[in-house]
């Protein structure tokens, strides 16, 4: 159990460290290319 | 099906390793996934750069039955497979065709190489990724429930439960190192990396599974000649298993959908595009609140092994249908002081005819389907997100917005000869109405971006880890719950379906319907009806009609 915590700790700290460092990062997931009634225009 | 209590005993290094492989590979998945979405931009300039607006709005319409429709698909042929061929091998196919159908994204030249074949490849391939993660994690979810000892189910499958969040990461992880290591020839050839790279993920993921062996309830089941002939009439055909199917759509995943789509992917969208925070900003608060909330999709799931997966994953719908009306408006007044009080001070009211006016609620409409000067006005402040109140103006007047002490007539446009575009005259006039109004409200305080130094950003986190936390109340325990609630001989195809369904269709129809019902009424949390009645709807049906399963012995009646 401690390796999974230890290895939880060091993935989400790595994670968090590039996701701040890196920029621009989009967590908005999957995205269905559509063009939307909002004008979302070709997004795949 | 029958029920037992066994007492639960500590994790073996057999099931140790079925939880490793099973969840790692659908991590692998998750990532191919992802990788669309989140390199889509680079995607579009790339593959749908040169084509005119109808064929670009066929192949968005292709690429978006790639996530509505295929999925689903997927599920049908490949639970199907599943209950006839076993897991093991159905769920290795899966992988080897995700991970295929990437890395040949990243080998694909693009339009300006290739022409429209281009963009004709990258959408079928886009579709077998459908398909495939269609019947991924039907797969994975049964194979390590049918491997987890009685009692521990929830615990188990938990671990599956984790792998979409944590394939987001790793995709947006290796996006990242890749940008850095190529910089500026990332836009030109450096996009192509994270996906090359899924070929080694995929060797990985294949090698590990095919050291597997096949489920113990699929391996007795098969030896004694029981396995379905035809899974999906046993499972859809018949109304006693029709009838759970159902169920489990309506009375548990389409509210686990809502939770789980507000809670991670709708909270973004409100952040940055009504509470107006900066993207980076928004983003890395997202990201943080997952991160504290992954470990919570673990203790739920072995919660659920104790006190029951019902109360569990209806509570989560329960709360989330009580508390979004309460906890939204506090996100935004911790996010962006300053807005909410500019939406208190400066009324905008829209008088329109009420017969021009339309629900915009269509998933796959384009502007150009709205050309009343209601409808351009409606979405003219929505896409703004600046609220508003309605007046029904006289029969066939032109809407006008009033916002604060300036009126702004909106117009009736016309579309160009071939349809498939607004005529030159209306999208200048649009253009022009647009910039008049987004000016006024940005000088009345109604698009002012959220300031670093109000933002209260503990709370923005504090608000974001407890939607969070309904998310891993409704989605840690499902898998086990799904899985229970169907014989081993049409497990993989009865509950693969309703999960995709679910989530596919009540969770991704998400935006385009908020967005509707706020257009439609002007209150920028209106969109919240839709996911708190589709949850408050999944507490009452799976109240009253959903058994709890915990208990139940999986392999008995086989």
């Amino acid at each position: 159990m401690w390796k999974l915590v230890i290895g939880f700790i060091v993935f989400a700290g790595l994670a968090l460290y590039l996701l701040m460092k890196g920029g621009d990062i989009d967590m908005s997931g999957e995205k269905h290319g559509l063009v939307t009634s909002q004008g979302i225009f070709l997004k795949v | 099906m029958a029920t037992s209590t066994v007492a639960p005993r500590p994790m073996s290094a057999e099931e140790k390793k079925v939880i490793f492989a099973s969840s790692l590979g659908t991590v692998f998945e998750w990532y191919d996934f992802y990788l669309y979405g989140s390199l889509a931009a680079v995607i579009a300039k790339q593959f749908f750069g040169g084509l005119d607006p109808t064929s670009a709005y066929i192949f968005a319409l292709l690429a978006f039955a790639a996530g509505f429709i295929v999925r689903p698909f997927g599920a049908l042929v490949f639970g199907r497979l599943g209950d006839m061929i076993g897991r093991k091998y159905t769920f290795l196919v899966t992988i080897v065709i995700m991970g295929t159908a990437t890395f040949i994204v990243g080998l694909l030249p693009n339009y300006a190489t290739i022409g429209i074949a281009a963009p004709i490849i990258l959408v079928a391939l886009r579709m077998l990724q459908g398909l495939a993660l269609g019947g991924e994690y039907g797969g994975a979810a049964t194979y390590v429930a049918e491997h987890a000892p009685q009692g521990r189910r929830g615990a188990y499958t938990a671990w599956i439960q984790t792998t979409a969040t944590l394939g987001l990461f790793l995709s947006l992880i290796v996006i990242l190192v890749t940008r850095e290591l190529t910089g500026p020839a990332f836009d030109v050839w450096g996009w192509r990396v994270p996906f090359l790279l899924s070929i080694l993920l995929l060797g990985v993921s294949v090698y590990i599974r095919l050291s597997m062996n096949e489920s113990p309830a699929f391996a007795k089941m098969k030896a004694e000649g029981k396995t379905s002939k035809a899974p999906l009439s046993e499972s859809f055909g018949q109304w006693k298993n029709l009838k759970i199917v159902i169920l489990a759509l309506i009375g548990l995943t389409a509210g686990q959908a809502v939770v789980w789509y507000t809670g991670q992917f709708y909270a973004l969208f409100f952040l940055q595009s009504i509470a107006k925070v900066d993207p980076k900003t928004a983003n890395l608060l997202i990201a943080a609140s997952l991160v504290i909330g992954t470990p919570f999709f673990l203790f739920f799931g072995s919660l659920s092994d104790k006190i029951g997966r019902k109360p569990i994953i209806l509570g989560g719908c329960l709360i989330a249908a009580l508390t979004y009306f309460t906890v939204f408006p506090m996100l935004l007044g911790y996010a962006n002081p300053g807005l909410v009080a500019a939406q208190k001070a400066v009324p905008v009211v829209i008088t329109a005819d009420p017969s021009t006016c339309s629900f915009q609620g269509s998933p796959i409409a384009r502007p150009i389907d709205f050309t009343s000067s209601c409808d351009i006005a409606k979405r003219t402040l929505t896409e703004n997100y600046v609220p508003y109140t309605n007046v029904a103006g006289p029969a066939g007047s032109i809407a006008i917005i009033k916002l604060g002490d300036k009126e702004i007539p909106s117009l009736n446009a016309t579309l160009n000869d071939k349809r498939d575009a607004f005529s030159p005259e209306s999208a200048k006039a649009i253009a022009d109405f647009k910039k008049a109004v987004v000016e006024t409200a940005k000088t009345a305080g109604l698009t002012a971006k959220a300031d670093d130094k109000t933002m209260n950003k503990g709370m923005v986190l504090a608000v974001l880890v407890f939607l969070v936390i309904l998310v891993t109340m409704v989605y840690g325990p499902i898998a086990a719950m799904l899985v229970e609630m169907f014989p081993t001989r049409i497990r993989y195809t009865s509950m693969s379906l309703p999960y995709h369904i679910g989530n596919g269709w009540f969770g991704g129809l998400l935006p385009t319907t908020a967005f509707a019902m706020v257009a439609a009424t002007g209150d920028i949390f209106y969109g919240l009806w839709y996911p708190v009645i589709v949850a408050a709807g999944t507490f009452i049906i799976g109240m009253v009609f959903i058994k709890e399963t915990k208990d139940v012995d999986i392999f008995a009646n086989d």
